[in-house]
């Protein structure tokens, strides 16, 4: 069952200019890291543990692109 | 996999372009991606797809995306170019939905040339500003940004600093 279907639906106009989110959180786990890196973003820093100390990023990060679809996730929940 | 000689930031002229490979969009991708991040009924059902102002199954612009990175990815390391990092995407935009069974590249067009500030971590990398248009396969725009990346620098260069 949708949680939505407990809540009013706002609608565009509904919706002032300076509303303010918070959507929650969100932890990333090296494994999802490598995995989105394997198959969108193949760079050492998002794809290797121990390779990504050696560049300027000093460890494992996730890529841009998939920080950006977290983002999407957390604001379509 | 790469057989050139390495091209260095010193070595990309603006104005340079890169074409990359392709990647053909199917349903099965569009509904994985769109389970895990962007779960809206357009991506996810043909029928919503057709339904919706997108008019069919459409990709999630974040995986068009994704799969920009990956295509251009792969062009740079087939073209031996070392890419160090990525930095500010000045903008981006979704011109026209990717939909499932269309064929996707990217045009990278190099627009300018810089080197980072101090204090911005190791000296080993000059700025690549890039146009980059993701095409579909009758060459419609899908998707385009304006972006930095870090490319190593040659040894001219880099001079001592280089490892």
């Amino acid at each position: 069952m949708s949680r939505t279907s407990f809540l009013r639906s706002r609608w565009f106009e509904d919706i002032p200019v300076g509303e303010f989110h918070v959507f929650g959180s969100y932890t990333f786990s090296e494994q999802e890291i490598i995995e989105f890196g394997e198959l969108y973003a193949p760079q050492v820093y998002h794809t290797d543990p121990d390779a990504a100390l050696d560049t300027r990023y000093r460890g494992l990060i996730a890529s841009k692109w998939h920080v950006c679809a977290v983002w999407m996730r957390l604001m379509v929940d | 996999m790469a057989t050139q000689p390495q091209t260095f930031w010193d070595d990309i002229e603006i104005g340079r372009t890169l074409e990359t490979g392709s990647i053909t969009l199917n349903a099965r991708d569009i509904g994985v991606f769109a389970r895990r991040f962007d779960p809206q009924p357009y991506h996810l059902d043909r029928e919503a797809g057709e339904a919706s102002l997108f008019g069919g199954l459409c990709a999630s612009g974040w995986h068009v995306s994704a799969m920009m990175m990956k295509l251009v990815s792969d062009g740079l390391e087939a073209a031996n170019i070392p890419l160090l990092g990525t930095g500010k995407v000045n903008w981006l935009e979704w011109y026209r939905p990717a939909f499932d069974g269309d064929t996707l590249s990217a045009h990278v067009t190099v627009s300018g040339k810089s080197r980072p500030g101090k204090g911005s971590g190791p000296d080993d990398h000059g700025l690549v500003e890039c146009d980059i248009e993701v095409l579909n396969q009758n060459g419609k725009k899908v998707m385009a940004l304006s972006t930095f990346l870090m490319i190593a620098l040659g040894e001219a260069e880099a001079g001592g600093a280089a490892k």
